[in-house]
């Protein structure tokens, strides 16, 4: 059958490529051990053996869309349903049911923060990515901690588990005192303020991303106790047989306590600081590379961003001093006009 | 006789069939939906500036208000959304009802537009607007309709100008900024404006649609939708959904610079009710607001709560202010059948009556 074939071949591919990671893992880590900094890289090389494994790679190869992950989660409901009202008071049942949801519902938690969302949004990170691939590309791909990123905005954090999501909070710290410090170094020779301005505009992509991990901790919180409630809620309810009304109840449930869970967590002090320490750190990635990308594109006789921006000041201003004058030759033409006319004898 | 599971079975198919059959009849609606273009109401150009664009609609009625109307809407989004199709039309109603009305198109900015101020909107746009309807009806003093920001903007510009406004209208206009029912009022709180504007030049229009979506996360991403599978074989509903849909998603970038303003002394500084609030160097104070005002808010509007709109009364000077709730959301002010049918008279019998008695 090609669909076996097609798996084992996928499945070498995965086993090789972890295992050459691991590899190269290790290696670099004891290279940097023999440098005699291991205390600094520890938690590091932790970190990246953690998310080297066949089912993380899998996960981000398979990420596909966000509505195939909503269908994965309906169809889990689909099949569940009917044993939740079966078995309407059976704790131990309930729990197997709601962790299986909350799995589902992960993932596509997952799929919502990884896609690009608007056009605007994807416009605004696409030169982050190709400053990304360049600097990979250029054999700084050691140093990056994610190897080359995946598509769109995902990151490779394992948190599906309860033990990924331990590591939120770990990462940042980790980054700031291992791999972040190099992004700081000065640099040196003929490229050193390009290469200075691409250590910067990556290591602010860096704290950007390394916010996000917060951002998601909370959100998947806030969809655990609305899923724990749905849960709840049907299992209380007398249902004596599904039907398809059951389905339109569970929907609007389910809809309803993800809102209020939602809302909630928005008007959150905690969320607001989250949400807006992600948007700046995003846009000062945004300044950083923009800076680089104007001192690369600086060798081309074409126009900067600040250059443009002078210029649309100046016509601003012109504009401005135009109506300004247009307003005072219009008053005087208008008292011209009211001035009784005088002839004068020569 | 058929078995309780029989009759389930029979019950699930038949919802299976009819789900189909609905999916089928509204992809053929869809399909002949075609391009979704157009007002519902004849109009006009009649002044531009920049890309600040007066319209003119065509009167409909034979005994037309003497004192015409301007409308003011918002920099967020487009106006026509007073407009949107023949049935659900509060300009043509209000034309209908013997309203002369001109409204402000404020277009779209682009990147050259990123150092326009807001004091720039008040006080050279919609000054210009202002007096180009006055000089095109030979009225010294018109009626403003300000729309969400453009009433806040409406006021502040009756405020600076109180001679060239007769009347002022404000529909689910913000000008209490210090509530913490409005999601956006808490988000606003801590954002550093300034970075925005300095790293994205103008603000995106989708950027401040994703903001609007998150305010309601699952009614505006998921469940509206839902509903709309439940109509689609509808044609009607689906030319309905679709010109709803175009206009919340026809949002125009903001500049940058007025944006910044905006934020940072409305939202964050709460400055106009303060009175702390300048144009052009002068402050903006709502005592010199001595016209009839007639204040309308929805009360369950998430944009613009009521907390937000209702306070406007302790801040003017004027001693004839109408202040009065429909008990709709940010949207559904213009477009619910049932406030077209009470809006509009209220709105016409208002101005009608102080146009006549000051004119």
């Amino acid at each position: 059958m090609p669909t076996a074939n097609v798996t084992k071949i996928s499945e070498e591919f995965v086993k090789n490529i972890t295992e050459s990671s691991a590899r190269l893992a290790t290696a670099w880590s004891e290279a940097v051990k023999g440098a005699g900094v291991q205390n600094v890289y520890d938690n590091y090389e932790k970190l990246i053996l953690s998310w080297i494994n066949p089912s993380a790679f899998m996960r981000i190869v398979d990420s596909t869309s966000v509505g195939l992950k909503f269908q994965e989660l309906i169809n889990l409901a689909s099949q569940d349903l009917p044993e939740i009202v079966k078995h309407a008071g059976d704790h131990e049942k309930m729990t197997r049911i709601k962790d299986k949801w909350m799995q589902s519902y992960e993932k596509l938690v997952r799929e919502m923060f990884g896609m690009p969302a608007p056009s605007e949004i994807e416009r605004v990170m696409q030169p982050w990515r190709s400053l990304m691939e360049s600097f990979t590309g250029l054999g700084g791909g050691t140093m990056s901690p994610f190897g080359s990123m995946p598509g769109s905005m995902g990151w490779p954090f394992p948190f599906t588990t309860a033990a990924g999501r331990s590591l939120f909070p770990l990462w940042p710290e980790t980054y700031e005192n291992t791999i972040g410090k190099l992004f700081r170094l000065p640099g040196l020779g003929l490229t050193r303020e390009y290469e200075e301005g691409a250590k910067k505009a990556v290591d602010a992509q860096m704290r950007f991303l390394n916010t996000l991990p917060d951002f998601q901790e909370q959100v998947l919180t806030a969809s655990k106790a609305a899923m724990d409630k749905v849960v709840d809620h049907i299992s209380k309810m007398d249902i004596k047989q599904v039907s398809p009304e059951t389905y339109q109840l569970f929907y609007k449930i389910w809809v309803s306590n993800n809102e209020d869970a939602f809302i909630e967590l928005f008007r959150s002090e905690t969320f607001c600081r989250t949400l807006a320490n992600t948007i700046h750190r995003g846009l000062d990635a945004k300044k950083k590379m923009d800076t680089v990308m104007a001192k690369g594109l600086s060798f081309w006789n074409i126009p900067s961003g600040k250059d443009m921006d002078e210029v649309y000041q100046a016509v601003y201003e012109m504009k401005k001093r135009i109506r300004r004058l247009e307003q005072e030759l219009g008053d005087l033409t208008q008292k011209l006009a009211d001035s009784p006319r005088k002839e004068f004898a020569s | 006789m058929k078995t309780f599971d029989e009759q389930l079975a029979t019950k699930f198919a038949d919802r299976w069939i009819e789900t189909t059959t609905k999916m089928a009849l509204g992809l053929n609606n869809l399909i002949s939906a075609g391009e979704i273009d157009g007002e519902a109401t004849e109009k006009f150009p009649v002044f531009q500036e920049d890309k600040m664009t007066v319209y003119h609609y065509k009167q409909t009625s034979e005994n037309v208000c003497p004192v015409p109307l301007l409308i003011c809407y918002a920099l967020v989004n487009r106006q026509y959304m007073m407009d949107l199709q023949p049935d659900r039309s509060l300009i043509k109603n209000l034309l209908n009802l013997g309203m002369d009305i001109y409204i402000i198109d404020w277009g779209y900015p682009g990147k050259m537009d990123r150092f326009i101020q807001f004091d720039d909107y008040i006080d050279t746009y919609l000054s210009d607007a202002v007096d180009f309807v006055r000089k095109d009806t030979g009225m010294s003093a018109i009626n403003l309709l300000g729309v969400c920001q453009g009433g806040t903007m409406s006021a502040v510009f009756t405020a600076l100008h109180p001679e060239k406004i007769l009347n002022l209208v404000l529909m689910v206009a913000p000008f209490d900024f210090s509530g913490d029912d409005g999601l956006l009022n808490v988000w606003a709180r801590y954002l550093n404006v300034d970075l925005i504007e300095d790293s994205l030049g103008n603000i995106p229009g989708d950027l401040l649609n994703v903001s609007f979506l998150m305010l309601k996360p699952f009614s505006l991403m998921m469940d509206k939708y839902v509903n709309f599978l439940e109509s689609i074989d509808n044609p009607k509903n689906v030319e309905s959904f679709l010109r709803m849909e175009r206009w919340i998603f026809d949002s125009p970038d903001q500049a940058g610079a007025s944006f910044t303003k905006f934020i940072r002394d409305l939202y964050q500084g709460n400055k106009l009710i303060k009175g702390e609030f300048e144009i052009n160097g002068r402050k903006v104070d709502l005592k010199n607001i001595i016209q009839p005002i007639l204040n309308i808010y929805a009360e369950q509007d998430h944009l613009v709560p009521p907390s937000s709109t209702k306070p406007l009364e302790q801040y003017v000077g004027s001693r004839d202010v109408t202040t009065t709730a429909f008990p709709v959301g940010h949207i559904g002010i213009y477009v619910s059948s049932k406030t077209q049918k009470n809006l509009p008279p209220l709105v016409a019998d208002w101005l009608w009556e102080r146009s006549m008695c000051r004119t």
